[in-house]
């Protein structure tokens, strides 16, 4: 190649680079290209504790780090929430989360917050939605409803704390009462709750094994400290985090429910869905969360696009994240960026996926498998066992985490998209599933007699 | 929105009038036999002092039995005199502070009964963290300031409630706390408007029905101060939505408050505009000018003590109200009949509905015009008076 084409193919990357993350990005990675200077720190963000320590100004003064500060930042999400106490008169459902935003609806979310509603609903109380990272937005509340075919409720309240300061102070404090159940889904919403709950015995919605977060860190110990905690009842989101949580040593009785999320019982897609000049790759990791297994499965990806078993001539890959580094596979391909909080662009995306590969270190089975596989896409995942105690698909492929393993599923993946071409399939719910509405009364029963 | 150009020469401070003349005013009323109800407030306002003094005292001129006066908390030395004379005395939302005890102690010498008339939980120091979180007091910086400000401000009318023999509520649910605390007799006088908001809501009213609203699509709100910003934060997200979806649709607030950061880039592109606090004669001028009324709320016990002022305010000028499902908005408004009652999530689609003309907005207001003109001025309002009044003298009179 001459120095004409190599400067045509450089300028041509450059403007591509331009157009989808703007001018300021391409100079600073322009510029430290051509000082040499590491780029790493700007496409491999820091850990989020530490970046959010660098960026705090209340704590580094002249180079010296005020302690109190450091660990409110690291320690912000379990913050308690500030309180005042109410006398109430009627019970209340309390769900503490995150969020409710765009991001809730990929993000296992969602079927904590069916179940709050169904167990409020069928329990005639009103319910309250705590959120800690954003402010709750009733529209998303009402889609979530509607994509899980529900009627809609309106004995709803949000609050948020979102912005509370460093502290974890807050003018506008939540009222608590002993009438108020609480739920979490998360083993730091779990710790905010022990703090505030002025009932002993709060839900805890397990929808995957918390501890594989965090990887032998304080965070994991914290963890294990918050969830052993006798005052707790379980409800779990698969069989096997029920069978995994019993046998870790949590205090699993039989009687404690299991309820899968729900999906349209029969779909049938039309192939017409599909449509694109190249095939469409999408896998969901995080390099900030750790069961996601971001760096295998890109490694995994680099080996099929070197071993030809993606033709990338034929293949785009998109990434699904929220703050998930701008990389390039084989030196020339880069990857495609959908963020998670633009909810058109995320469904129309998913209506054109291909191949899902979603690889994870965890018990939970992402939405996403069903997602897919329900709109006609070939999924790749490891075997966790769960996948086929949700849905029977035989676009659903399975491997186990060799590496020579998922080299060949991803052959086979890749073949079968190929392949498939305009054929439709009718996907059934496995039979575990069968009557959801038979698991949520179940669940909403064993809430009613626990409270 | 409506453009209205609506002139008047009414008086903004109708209750302005010397001592000596409304002391001249409660020796006529005497020599003429009339019972004689005194209603003391520490100073005037245009809020609390207007509803429960001024408009009570208004209303009462078509009495036939009952004249009410009122009196200032600095006047109380000057006026003692009249106790004899009077039939009942009814201190209003006042701190407690010596001279007041001390009028007090006169009062039942003479057995006159003494009413404690307020219209929310600030008399009751139990609800201390409840008023002050609701109404979003920071506590954060120099907490002891604010909490010795504060208790002293709740803990000073509490003092002075519990010298009561009876107590006056806007509502049935503020009135069953007076009964939670005191377990005395309780009453009720719901606030309701005078003579010169009709006024001046007729002539917005006539100049309302000569034309049609035009864009912009205005969404009043008309509680803009930050002790209302947690009721306003309950609907931010879909008022946001609403913005974003209808390009032609705008917030008009009236006050100022530091609105969400999520809602920035709209007062930058004028969707949200504000206009400076007003006296509640021009106030009833711009809800006339709106489209929607809003009023949402944190429900709660505070606000469910709270009166149903924004939905007779706006009804009397015909304006749509949306409000929050508290105890007194849920009782006034009939959903769909005579305004709207909004829980969260039906914000947005209620207003979008309205917007997009799904519903007769004609025959709502029209409706709700009728309504209040009956239940919230003129007879109705002076014949619940005069009930409240005389079952105070049949049954306290004997125990004081």
């Amino acid at each position: 190649m001459n120095l004409i084409q190599m400067f045509k193919q450089k300028w041509k990357g450059t403007m591509e680079f331009k157009n989808q993350y703007g001018w300021k990005k391409t100079f600073i990675v322009v510029k430290r290209v051509i000082l040499h200077q590491p780029t790493i720190d700007l496409i491999m963000p820091l850990p989020p504790a530490q970046e959010e320590v660098a960026a705090c100004p209340d704590i580094q003064q002249n180079n010296v780090v005020d302690v109190k500060q450091l660990l409110n930042v690291r320690y912000r999400d379990i913050q308690p929430v500030q309180t005042i106490h109410i006398v109430a008169d009627h019970k209340r459902c309390n769900l503490i989360i995150d969020r409710l935003d765009l991001i809730s609806l990929w993000n296992g979310d969602e079927m904590a917050i069916v179940i709050a509603t169904e167990f409020a609903r069928q329990s005639d109380i009103p319910l309250r939605i705590i959120t800690r990272k954003s402010v709750a937005q009733p529209n998303i509340y009402r889609k979530i409803l509607e994509r899980n075919n529900l009627q809609p409720f309106i004995e709803i309240e949000f609050y948020s704390d979102c912005d509370r300061d460093n502290n974890g102070e807050i003018a506008y404090k939540l009222d608590v009462s002993s009438e108020d159940i609480f739920i979490a889904n998360t083993w730091w919403c779990a710790q905010t709750v022990e703090n505030i709950s002025l009932r002993k015995r709060f839900f805890y919605i397990v929808k995957d094994v918390d501890e594989f977060r965090h990887p032998r860190d304080e965070m994991q110990i914290m963890c294990c400290h918050a969830l052993c905690n006798n005052n707790i009842d379980y409800i779990f989101l698969s069989e096997m985090l029920r069978k995994y949580y019993k046998e870790a040593g949590y205090q699993i009785n039989n009687s404690v429910p299991v309820i899968y999320p729900l999906k349209s019982k029969h779909i049938q897609i039309s192939s017409d869905t599909k449509k694109g000049e190249k095939y469409k790759l999408l896998f969901m990791a995080d390099p900030q969360e750790a069961q996601s297994v971001y760096y295998f499965t890109i490694r995994m990806i680099e080996e099929a696009i070197q071993t030809g078993i993606l033709d990338m001539d034929n293949w785009e890959i998109y990434c699904l994240g929220d703050e998930v580094p701008l990389i390039v596979f084989d030196g020339k391909y880069m990857i495609n960026i959908v963020d998670k909080k633009d909810y058109e662009k995320m469904d129309k995306l998913l209506n054109e996926v291909d191949l899902l590969i979603a690889l994870r270190n965890s018990l939970n089975v992402t939405s996403l498998v069903s997602e897919i596989l329900i709109r006609g896409g070939v999924v790749l995942t490891n075997t966790s066992g769960e996948e086929r105690n949700i849905i029977e698909s035989k676009r659903l492929i399975t491997t186990g985490m060799e590496e020579g393993d998922v080299q060949g599923a991803l052959y086979d993946a890749v073949d079968m998209v190929v392949k498939q071409g305009g054929t439709t399939e009718k996907i059934m719910l496995n039979e575990m599933n069968d009557d959801w509405h038979e698991a949520m009364r179940r669940v909403v029963t064993y809430m009613q007699e626990n409270i | 929105m409506y453009e209205l150009d609506v002139k008047s020469q009414i008086n903004n401070t109708p209750w302005e009038k010397t001592r000596m003349s409304r002391c001249r005013y409660l020796m006529e009323m005497i020599k003429k036999g009339f019972h004689i109800n005194l209603i003391i407030y520490e100073k005037p306002d245009s809020s609390t002092f207007r509803y429960r003094a001024y408009n009570i005292y208004q209303a009462m001129q078509n009495s036939d039995e009952w004249k009410v006066v009122y009196f200032y908390g600095d006047e109380l030395s000057a006026i003692e005199k009249f106790l004899a004379h009077v039939h009942i005395l009814t201190i209003a939302r006042v701190r407690w502070n010596n001279e007041l005890q001390n009028f007090i102690d006169k009062a039942k010498e003479f057995h006159v009964p003494v009413l404690f008339d307020v219209d929310d939980l600030v008399y009751d120091v139990k609800y201390f963290s409840l008023v002050t979180n609701s109404i979003s007091v920071d506590f954060r910086n120099n907490p002891d300031f604010f909490y010795d400000f504060w208790f002293a401000q709740i803990g000073r009318i509490d003092l002075t409630a519990r010298q009561a023999d009876g107590y006056i509520g806007t509502n049935p649910f503020l009135c069953e706390t007076f009964h939670e605390r005191f377990g005395k007799k309780e009453y009720v006088i719901p606030n309701f408007m005078n003579r010169e908001q009709i006024q001046i809501s007729d002539l917005c009213v006539k100049e309302k029905q000569q034309q049609q609203s035009k864009k912009p699509f205005s969404l009043g709100y008309f509680s803009g101060s930050p002790t209302h910003i947690n009721d306003f934060k309950t609907i931010y997200m879909e008022i946001i939505q609403l913005l974003e979806e209808f390009d032609d649709m705008v917030l008009d607030v009236v006050g100022y408050m530091d609105f969400p950061k999520e809602m920035h880039h709209l007062i930058e592109k004028g969707r949200i505009r504000f206009t400076d606090p007003v006296d509640f004669v021009t106030l009833q001028k711009l809800v006339a000018s709106v489209d929607v009324n809003l009023v949402p709320l944190v429900v709660n016990k505070f606000t469910n003590c709270k009166s149903e002022l924004k939905f007779f305010e706006a009804a009397a000028v015909n304006t749509i109200t949306c409000a929050s499902a508290t105890y007194t908005y849920s009782h006034a408004i009939e959903h769909g009949r005579t305004g709207f009652i909004c829980k969260p999530t039906e914000w947005y689609s209620v207003i979008k509905d309205i917007y997009l003309g799904k519903y007769n907005t004609e025959e709502i207001v029209e409706n709700a015009h009728k309504y209040v003109m009956k239940h919230y001025y003129g007879d109705e309002i002076t014949n619940t008076i005069e009930g409240v009044y005389n079952t105070v003298m049949k049954e306290l009179t004997n125990e004081c």
